[in-house]
Order: C-alpha cells, then structure tokens, then sequence
C-alpha cells in the first residue's frame, strides 16, 4: 500500500496530465501500480481539495476533479518561496540564502517559461 | 503624584531607545560575524527588555511609583482605591500586553500554515533522497537552491541543480547547515522579529533588527556546517549558491576571521542578561 504522499503525488501527476478534468474512477485507471480502491481516490482528492491543490465540479453526477495549476504553476510557487520573491512567504523557510535580486527573478521566470514551452 | 509620570516616561523612553536607535545601530555592528551565538542573544534580550519596559513603565502608572512594589497595583485591583492614575495604567497594561501577545500569537500561527502550504507543495513536486545520509526532498529544476521548513514534519529541501553544481563536501555543508537551522529551533528565534517587523512597517529599525537576525541566524548554522564539512566546503557552497555578481559576501568572509575571545564573549553575554532583568527586577525586588 502506497502512502498517503505518494498517492497524493500520483494522483496530482494524473490531474496534471488532464487539463479538462477527470473523474475518480479515470484516475483510478490511470494510477501505476496496484490500484487503490475509488474510495481511497476519493480520499485523497478530498484532501488535495481541502489544500486548495484540487478544484472539484459537482454539475455531473460523476464529480469531476482538475488540478488548480499546472505542474509548472506550482513550481514556480514554490520557487517563489524558495528563492525569496515573496517575501513574507519566505520568511517561514530557512533558506541557505536568502536574497535573490531582481536578475534572479528574470532568470526563474524565463527558465519557467521554458519549461512550459 | 507627578513621580509615577516622570518614571512611566523614562521606562517608555527605554523602550523606545530599544526599538530605535540602538537596534539600527547594533544591526551593523559588525563584531556579531565573530560571535554570532552572542549577538542572537543581545538581540532576544533588547526585544525582551524593549516589552517589559514599556509593561512595566504602565505598572508604575498604576502603582503610583517603581518604588513602591508592584503589588499596590495588584492590590489596586480588589480595593477599588486606585482613582485615575490607577485606571489609565491598568487599561494601558491591558492593551500592550494583549497587543504584543497577539501579534506573536498570530504570526506564529500564520507562518504554521504557510509552512503547511509550502509542505503540501514540496511533496508534490520532489522525489525524496539521502544526501549525506540525510533524507533529503529534491526539486527537478535547473535553479539551484536550498532551504529547510520548520514546524512538526521539518523537511530538507533542494533542488536538483543544487546537487549536481556542488560536491559532495559541499552537499554535506549545505545539509548541515540546513539541520542546524531545524535542530536549534530558528524558526523561534526569528519569528517575534518577523512578526515585530510586519506589525510596524514603517519603523526601519524594526526592518533592519529582522534583516540582522536572519543573517546572524544563517552565519551560526555556517559554523555548524564548517564543523561538519570545513571552511572551504562552505565557501564553496555559498560561492554557488549566492546571487550571479556577489563577490564579496559578509558570509564568505566572516570564515577567514578569528572568533571573538571568551573574555569579549562573557561580557556580551552578561550585557544581555542585566538587560532583561534589570526593569522587572527594579519593579519587584526594589525594598522600598
């Protein structure tokens, strides 16, 4: 049995994967591994969602779940952190170092771009 | 009668020395590079002492003067014969201590969720590995950085430009210094200056007390990572890791300095203390 964050990365890595949307039971599928049962899916989503990680639409009677941002929105969140832009936000880490002036900033904002190209 | 204000007022004025002018000076004081530790406990100690200042110099509104104890003013409070004075000390008291209270209590409660959030994301995004046998959550990304989150599940965190621009003396600095951060609680020591800091926006002394104390609090976890891997490892490492075009960092060249003598080190030890003590003791212990 995978652990709780594993399966939360694997279920993200999904999401990521599907832009429009999936349901439960397509992530279900598409999950390496032995599958969890939907329920433990439904879990997980519940607590991706309470982390604001995961959207979730109820117009179909089955739920279908998106990622709030892509891989590389979330990346660049928590380089964001990392490398001090915000700087409130950062203040909760201990960085090994702490500035980052304003080419570092272009620097990580071009290598994001890249990486979503 | 005037004896309480003109005592009140000193003790505010202390505080206000505190908060000002001596934190923008000791913020450059330079010999806090040769003994960091020292310099972390003088700036604890002027934050405390600053606090109990201005609570003691409302006590003395309340109690008529330091040199009458602190216990007519309690006292105060269950016979009802305070009169004016009495009242504006107390409701003043009242509202500091809650106020300075809860700045703390709700930074440290913001930065508790914050570190939840970053957590959150950093298991999405890493893959875990031991990196000087320490279990190490490494991001896939070309810019090379490293840092810890504290809290309850404390978590190392790099990326994997970090562990491929540095060697392996290096790698073992960085996650020593990244453990010294989360074993001696830092994150304690820094939050009442961030939450100060953020409470006051205007007051630059209270910017550059928290700017300080980020760098005092990097350079004693670089001592621990030099016990660990060496001076040159470090060096090596910040050399990296620091901004495209800093050449000359205080960091780098505080490891080629000599340490502060034990004598030097006494005496900054002792100032902190007195420091703390001396206005509540004034208040409490004063005979008569």
């Amino acid at each position: 049995m995978a652990s709780m964050g594993e399966l939360e990365r694997a279920v993200m890595t999904v999401l990521w994967d599907h832009p429009d949307g999936v349901t439960a039971q397509e992530i279900r599928a598409e999950l390496p591994g032995p599958q969890p049962a939907v329920t433990t899916v439904l879990t997980v989503l519940n607590r991706l969602t309470g982390k604001h990680l995961v959207d979730r639409d109820e117009s179909a009677r089955a739920h279908r779940y998106f990622a709030t941002g892509t891989r590389e929105d979330f990346l660049s969140r928590l380089m964001a952190d990392a490398l001090g832009q915000a700087d409130d936000r950062a203040a909760v880490l201990a960085r090994f170092v702490g500035s980052m002036d304003a080419s570092d900033a272009e620097q990580l904002r071009r290598l994001t771009r890249r990486r979503r190209s | 009668m005037t004896a309480r204000w003109v005592e009140a007022a000193a003790l505010v004025v202390l505080a206000w020395i505190l908060a000002g002018p001596v934190s923008a000076r000791f913020a450059h004081a330079r010999w806090g590079a040769r003994f960091p530790v020292g310099a972390l406990v003088v700036w604890q100690a002027v934050g405390l002492a600053g606090g109990l200042a201005v609570l003691t110099g409302e006590l003395t509104i309340a109690a008529g003067s330091t040199a009458r104890p602190w216990r007519s003013a309690v006292g105060g409070l269950f016979t009802g014969t305070g009169g004016v004075a009495y009242a504006i000390g107390v409701a003043l008291f009242a509202v500091s201590l809650l106020w300075l209270l809860g700045v703390l209590v709700l930074s440290f409660a913001r930065a508790a969720r914050l570190r939840a959030e970053h957590r959150a994301l950093v298991r999405l995004l890493s893959a875990p590995a031991d990196v000087s046998d320490v279990a190490v959550d490494v991001i896939d990304t070309d810019v090379p950085f490293a840092y810890s989150v504290p809290g309850r599940s404390s978590r190392v965190v790099m990326s994997k430009a970090t562990t491929a621009l540095l060697t392996d003396a290096q790698l073992a600095a960085v996650v020593a210094h990244e453990r010294a951060h989360l074993t001696q609680r830092h994150s304690l020591l820094v939050q009442p200056f961030v939450a100060w800091q953020r409470s006051l926006p205007m007051l630059a002394a209270a910017a550059a007390a928290r700017w300080r104390v980020e760098q005092l609090v990097e350079m004693v976890c670089d001592d621990a990572a030099v016990r660990a891997a060496g001076a040159d490892a470090v060096s090596g490492a910040l050399a990296v890791l620091l901004p495209d075009g800093v050449v000359s960092d205080e960091r780098i060249d505080r490891l080629s300095t000599v340490a502060l003598s034990w004598a030097w080190r006494a005496v900054i030890v002792a100032a902190a203390v007195v420091l703390v003590v001396l206005p509540p003791l004034v208040l409490v212990a004063l005979p008569f």
